[in-house]
């Protein structure tokens, strides 16, 4: 008889699998006995009891040792030849083909193995994005940086080599693009089409493309460009590089801009670009009046909602129509009845967002028809929340500000904290309308109506137990498409009460006229 | 414009998180990968945190995760770093969100006080689960007796019996009571000494048994000080001692030397306290089915440790 025995250099195995293993080992011609454990100390001194091992080996406690016993140094040989591949053969993958994958470690890697790839998303700790964003540009690959905390500093060169090489910089803090139809970060699957996107701001392109596909349209490209782009020092970088990029793409022919207004400088630049392009552009620089943009082709527009109409007109060849600063009439008679039950106490509307741009958007609508409008992320300073946990006259939160996500996940995928809020507004006697965004999509929560619904009803308990109507306004932001099944969504809001509109802007206005018509 | 597109975010939520877990942000190292779990590496800390996935196992050093997570995208030597509760993997879009996860404590109650028949029933499960996976420690073949206090070192003089394993164990287990009993941490180190890395498993089947066996102390330990203080003295020695078995199972000592444990043993603790017949003889296979045998292994420690301070106890 003859004894051998093989260290593997720091492998682990479950118990299970071990015990398995050692059976199997057993099972080899050739092999009487065998035995696969840590190499501790201990293990060897009872290897060496039990005769599997001729004298003891420096211990090795983190190491796994395979001891076998044969009739002969070739059948033991053999017996660890197979045991060593049969472990190797667990801690890898196998394709169809029987070439052994090794998950990708680094880019360079990833390259390896798909070499006609030319984009990498990045989604590391902000302090190791910029470095990991460098080595991709140097590679020669597009980036969307997905992770924030990185500083303009570091983004400035970072954007400046990319144009150099022709390539785009998508980021930092870009959570939201789709490229190619393939949504990334947090996007809706949305019908391809004609019209280009670029964003600087993530819930903005969500609204915008998902209305483009309600409404019929569809999409290129939705580049997102990360929140600093427009500032004066990174000089938009990005949108000037996808104005160009969507002006030289023949499948472009509307090119649509979401952004808050950009310094003035990067504005002209912007609107220079987009006007040299030679095709339609609607821009929505949110919060700016859209005559200071519209020249030309360019034509400048109030809302996110009406961007998406503009393009898609614009890409089924029809003539734009002037766009109305009023709640559509459709909504009339449900804003009358619900004002008429509203008892006198009740006056205010209390919006609660997950998407910052959906919130920013509602302060513009609904200060200009209500007047101030307090908020955690004001239009004024002066009209500041006193305390964010506690609602003001009429008041929009955005409960995807860092001051609420301490310590919790995004709103879009905890609803735990607007619930709350939701049962807190409702026990107020002030409150008149609740409104409320939903946000479907990758990323986000699988069945947000599943979410609300029972803080809805639990609301309205509350309204009704106190004699007073509550009435809940939102609109679902998504399509058909998105993996949450946008139908079943808004008939699970609907059946709750929920006065479902088309968009974000819709939802400020009749939330707005339900209190002013009363 | 040309992009083609290989990578998905994907972000998962802690369901819950070990108290052992850092608190600041941290980088680590994949250490070692199973089917439903991964050990990391911490970079400024000699120990291990575990993410697993599992609806209901905690650990002290545990980050879980009730829902299945594509463990097999990671590779052992991989990074992973903490920044503002995200948990990202480099060259992975795979992220695990830490915030808002409930703290899960994993410190047993002090002064548990087993009935018999609770302890005895644990023991008979013990030994009929461990005979029926042919385990190599059967905890029956360390003592003779089945009584609530083994007659500790009455096998004396008798036949050798069990595996190689339960006679190399045999030894320094009883010599570990005895040195309990009378409060002498140099002699249970050098029991522990004889017990540390020895048997089959990741976690092997000696360090399981101290592991449990520092339950039962702990549990019934009290407020007498000179119990903790021998836990303490023990537990630096083994501390020291640990060293000589794998990083994995050394973190599970660890924890077990500051009094932390899964909560597996803490819920079995429970049972047993609590003597609730048919919810001890289920939370009991739970506990013993952890590994191939580790779950064994530790409620063997387990029971004996309970019985180590309790003989002048009334359940007699």
């Amino acid at each position: 008889m003859a004894t051998a025995q093989r260290m593997i250099k720091n492998l682990y195995r479950d118990s299970v699998s071990l015990m398995q293993f050692s059976e199997k080992l057993r099972a080899l011609e050739g092999v009487k006995q065998a035995s696969a454990v840590m190499a501790t100390e201990n293990n060897i001194s009872l290897l060496v009891e039990a005769g599997l091992l001729a004298s003891a080996v420096p211990p090795s406690p983190n190491d796994l040792m395979i001891v076998v016993e044969g009739k002969d140094d070739s059948s033991t040989g053999a017996a660890l030849d197979q045991a060593e591949g049969m472990l190797k053969a667990k801690s890898t993958e196998t394709d169809e083909g029987g070439v052994r994958r090794v998950p990708p470690r680094s880019i360079e890697m990833g390259l390896e193995s798909m070499s006609s790839a030319n984009f990498v998303l990045i989604s590391t700790p902000g302090e190791y994005a910029a470095a990991e964003a460098r080595k991709a540009l140097q590679l020669g690959l597009h980036v969307m940086m997905f992770s924030d905390n990185v500083s303009i500093e570091e983004e400035i060169p970072l954007k400046q080599y990319a144009r150099e090489h022709d390539l785009l910089m998508m980021g930092p803090d870009c959570g939201t693009a789709i490229i190619n139809g393939i949504p990334l970060g947090f996007a809706n699957l949305v019908r391809r089409g004609d019209i280009g996107v670029v964003a600087a701001s993530g819930t903005g392109l969500q609204q915008v493309t998902c209305l483009i596909d309600r409404f019929g349209g569809g999409i290129t490209q939705a580049i997102g460009t990360g929140g600093h782009d427009l500032k004066s020092e990174v000089g938009g970088i990005t949108m000037l590089q996808s104005i160009a990029a969507l002006t030289a793409d023949p499948q472009t022919k509307v090119i649509l801009l979401v952004s808050k207004p950009p310094s003035p400088d990067v504005m002209k630049k912007v609107l220079e670009k987009a006007g040299q392009s030679g095709k339609p552009v609607v821009v929505i620089f949110i919060g700016a009046d859209p005559a200071s943009v519209t020249h030309g082709k360019i034509i400048g527009v109030k809302t996110l909602e009406d961007a998406a109409v503009a393009a898609v007109n614009f890409s089924k060849g029809k003539a734009l129509k002037k766009f109305s600063n009023s709640m559509p009439a459709k909504y009339s008679a449900v804003e009358k009845s619900s004002a008429r039950k509203l008892k006198k106490t009740q006056k205010y509307v209390r919006a609660l967002f997950s998407g910052g741009t959906f919130c920013y958007e509602n302060l513009l609508l609904m200060s200009e028809a209500l007047g101030p409008v307090y908020s955690n992320i004001p239009l004024k300073k002066e009209h500041k929340l006193k305390d964010v946990w506690k609602s003001q006259e009429h008041t929009a939160i955005d409960l995807g500000d860092d001051l609420f996500t301490q310590g919790r996940p995004h709103p879009m995928i905890d609803f735990r904290l607007r619930n709350e809020r939701i049962i807190q507004e409702a026990k107020d006697p002030s409150t008149a309308v609740i409104l409320l965004d939903v946000v479907l999509g990758y990323g986000s929560n699988m069945d947000p109506a599943g979410e609300l619904v029972p803080a809805i009803l639990e609301a309205l308990k509350v309204a009704a137990k106190a004699k007073r109507n509550l009435f809940f306004v939102g609109f679902v932001c998504g399509t058909d498409s998105d993996p949450q099944n946008l139908t079943r969504q808004q008939d699970m809001l609907r059946e709750a009460g929920v006065i479902l509109t088309e968009s974000n802007a819709q939802a400020a206005r009749l939330a707005a006229a339900i209190v002013s018509g009363r | 414009m040309y992009l083609r597109l290989y990578l998905y975010f994907m972000q998962f939520h802690a369901a819950s998180l070990g108290s052992a877990i850092p608190k600041n942000n941290f980088d680590a190292t994949i250490q070692s990968l199973f089917d439903s779990s991964l050990n990391l590496r911490l970079e400024h800390e000699d120990r291990l945190i575990t993410i697993l996935i599992s609806d209901h196992y905690d650990l002290p050093q545990g980050i879980r995760l009730d829902e299945k997570i594509p463990l097999h995208s990671l590779t052992v030597g991989l990074r992973a770093a903490s920044r503002g509760g995200i948990l990202r993997f480099d060259s992975s879009p795979l992220t695990i969100d830490l915030r808002g996860a409930p703290i899960w404590e994993g410190k047993i109650p002090s002064l548990i006080l087993p009935s018999e028949q609770a302890w005895s029933i644990t023991w008979r499960v013990l030994n009929e689960q461990q005979r029926l996976k042919n385990t190599e420690l059967i905890a029956d073949d360390l003592f003779q007796s089945r009584s609530l206090h083994p007659p500790f070192g009455q096998r004396a003089g008798q036949a050798e019996q069990g595996s190689l394993l339960a006679r190399r164990l045999r030894q320094p287990i009883l010599q570990l009571i005895a040195a309990a009993e009378q409060l002498d941490s140099r002699s249970a180190k050098d029991a522990a000494q004889n017990m540390i890395g020895l048997g089959p498993g990741v976690t092997p089947s000696g360090d399981d048994v101290l592991i449990g066996f520092l339950a039962g102390l702990h549990s019934t330990a009290g407020n007498e000080k000179e119990r903790p203080a021998f836990i303490q003295t023990f537990g630096e020695s083994l501390l020291l001692l640990s060293e000589e078995t794998n990083e994995i199972s050394r973190t599970y000592l660890y924890h077990a030397i500051h009094g932390q444990f899964s909560s597996s043993i803490i819920a079995l603790l429970d049972a047993i306290h609590n003597g609730d017949e048919p919810r001890l003889a289920l939370v009991s296979k739970e506990t013993m089915r952890v590994g191939h045998s580790s779950g064994m292994d530790s409620v063997t420690g387990l029971l004996i440790g309970l019985c180590v301070w309790n003989k002048e106890n009334s359940y007699a």
